[in-house]
C-alpha cells in the first residue's frame, strides 16, 4: 500500500512515456555524471539552481524524465510530517514522483515542472542513486555533516536530531569551511562536496574536497569533550549512517568491507557538545 | 525456544559479519542495526554454520583460548541468546 500512489499496481513497468521537453543537462556529482533528458526549459533552470552542471556532451548515467498525471498521486498532508521515500528494489515513490532505477539507467515520472520545486524531485532520485553508485565505485555516501578544522576534514555522523546541523552552524559561526550538513561523499581518502543539504544553503558550502581525518559520533552533553572511538565502533557508525544501501542485503558485504577500509584510514572519535558551546578549539587540536 | 549446548546456530541470511581486529561487526540488514561483538562472540559467529552445536563451538574455542570450559559455555550461551534476540543469528 503506497502513501503516495492512487493505484500502486499501475507503477510504470517500462522506462517510457511522454517527455516534458527536448532539453538535456549533465549533473556532475560523485557517482555520476548523470545525464538528465526529456526536460523543459524551466526544469533545466531548476536543476541549474541546485546541482553542478557540465556541458551536455559525452556519456553519463542516463535519467529520462516523463510526464505523470496528477490523478496518479494521492493528496498528502505534510504538516508536521517527515518525508520518507518508499523504496522497493528499483522502484522509488514519493510526492508527485515515481522512478525506476536500474543499474545502467533510470526514469522519473512526475507532475512537477516549476523552477522552485523540480530539483527536489530529481534530488529524491539522485540521493539513493548516488549512494548505490558510489558504493559500487569504491566510495561511500554518509549521513553526516562535514567541516574543516586545521585543514583536516571531519565528518560528524548521526541520524536526524543528532546535532549535525548544530555542529555545522557552530563551525560556520567560527568562520570554518563546511560541507553539507546532511549527506556527504567519501571518495578515496577525501570528503567530496555534495549539494544534498539539510538546513544549509549550497552557497555556504566548501566546493573543494578535503582529506578525511576523523569520523565523529555526536553526543549531546553538558560540556564539550572528545574521546577516541575504536575501529569496530567506527565501522558500526559508518554502516548505520550509510542511507539507502544499509538495508540492501545484496550490498551488505560490500558496505561492511568499505566501512572497514574507511575506518582504518581515518580516525574515529566521539564528540560531546553543548548547543551553545565552542567545539572548534577541541577539534583543531584533535 | 530454549538455547542450550545442543542448539545449532547460523547467521541470519539478512545479516553480514566481518571480523575487525579482536572484535567483530554484525549488520542486520532488514533493520540496519549493527552490533559490535567481542572476540569470543565473533568466534562463535565464525564457527556457527548450522551444523555445529554451541557445545561443539565451545570445545573448539576452549582449545583456541585455553579458558575454563564452564566459563566458555556460560559466555557462549549468553552471546547466543543476544545474537538470536538481535535477529542476527537464527536457530538452525
Amino acid at each position: 500500500m503506497s502513501r503516495f500512489l492512487r493505484s500502486p499496481s499501475l507503477f510504470p513497468a517500462r522506462m517510457s512515456g511522454e517527455p516534458w521537453g527536448a532539453e538535456t543537462v549533465v549533473v556532475d556529482l560523485p557517482g555520476g555524471p548523470f545525464r538528465v533528458s526529456g526536460l523543459s526549459d524551466e526544469q533545466v533552470a531548476s536543476i541549474g539552481d541546485r546541482f553542478p552542471k557540465r556541458a551536455a556532451t559525452g556519456d553519463g548515467y542516463a535519467i529520462e524524465v516523463f510526464r505523470a498525471s496528477p490523478s496518479d498521486f494521492l493528496p498528502v498532508e505534510t504538516k508536521g510530517w517527515e518525508y520518507d521515500l518508499e523504496i522497493d528494489g528499483p522502484a522509488i515513490v514519493g510526492m508527485d514522483l515515481m522512478a525506476r532505477v536500474e543499474s545502467d539507467r533510470a526514469a522519473i515520472w512526475t507532475t512537477v515542472t516549476s523552477r522552485d520545486a523540480f530539483w527536489g524531485v530529481v534530488e529524491n532520485v539522485l540521493r539513493p542513486l548516488v549512494a548505490r553508485r558510489l558504493l559500487a565505485e569504491g566510495g561511500l555516501l554518509v549521513h553526516g555533516a562535514g567541516a574543516v578544522f586545521s585543514d583536516r576534514g571531519f565528518l560528524f555522523c548521526g541520524p536526524s536530531g543528532a546535532g549535525k546541523s548544530t555542529i555545522a552552524g557552530l563551525a560556520i559561526a567560527e568562520g570554518r569551511e563546511v560541507f553539507s550538513d546532511d549527506l556527504n561523499a567519501i571518495v578515496g581518502d577525501s570528503i567530496v562536496p555534495l549539494p544534498f543539504t539539510g538546513d544549509l544553503a549550497a552557497k555556504e558550502l566548501r566546493s573543494a574536497p578535503a582529506r578525511l581525518h576523523t569520523i565523529v559520533a555526536l553526543e549531546k552533553g553538558s560540556s564539550d569533550a572528545i574521546r577516541p572511538l575504536s575501529v569496530p565502533q567506527t565501522v558500526s557508525l559508518l554502516v548505520r549512517c550509510s542511507p539507502y544501501v544499509n538495508r540492501d542485503a545484496a550490498l551488505g558485504q560490500t558496505l561492511l568491507d568499505r566501512a572497514v577500509d574507511v575506518a582504518r584510514t581515518a580516525r574515529g572519535a566521539v564528540l560531546t557538545f553543548r548547543r551553545d558551546g565552542d567545539v572548534c578549539p577541541i577539534l583543531d587540536s584533535w | 525456544m530454549t538455547i542450550d549446548m545442543q542448539t545449532r546456530l547460523a547467521l541470519d541470511p539478512a545479516a553480514r559479519f566481518r571480523r575487525v581486529g579482536d572484535e567483530g561487526v554484525v549488520v542486520q540488514q532488514s533493520s540496519a542495526e549493527v552490533l559490535v561483538v567481542n572476540d569470543t562472540a565473533a568466534r562463535l559467529i565464525e564457527l556457527s554454520n548450522g551444523v555445529r552445536t554451541i557445545g561443539d563451538c565451545a570445545g573448539l574455542i576452549e582449545a583456541d583460548y585455553g579458558a575454563q570450559h564452564a566459563v566458555i559455555e556460560r559466555d557462549l550461551l549468553q552471546f547466543a541468546e543476544q545474537l538470536v534476540a538481535a535477529g542476527v543469528a537464527k536457530i538452525a
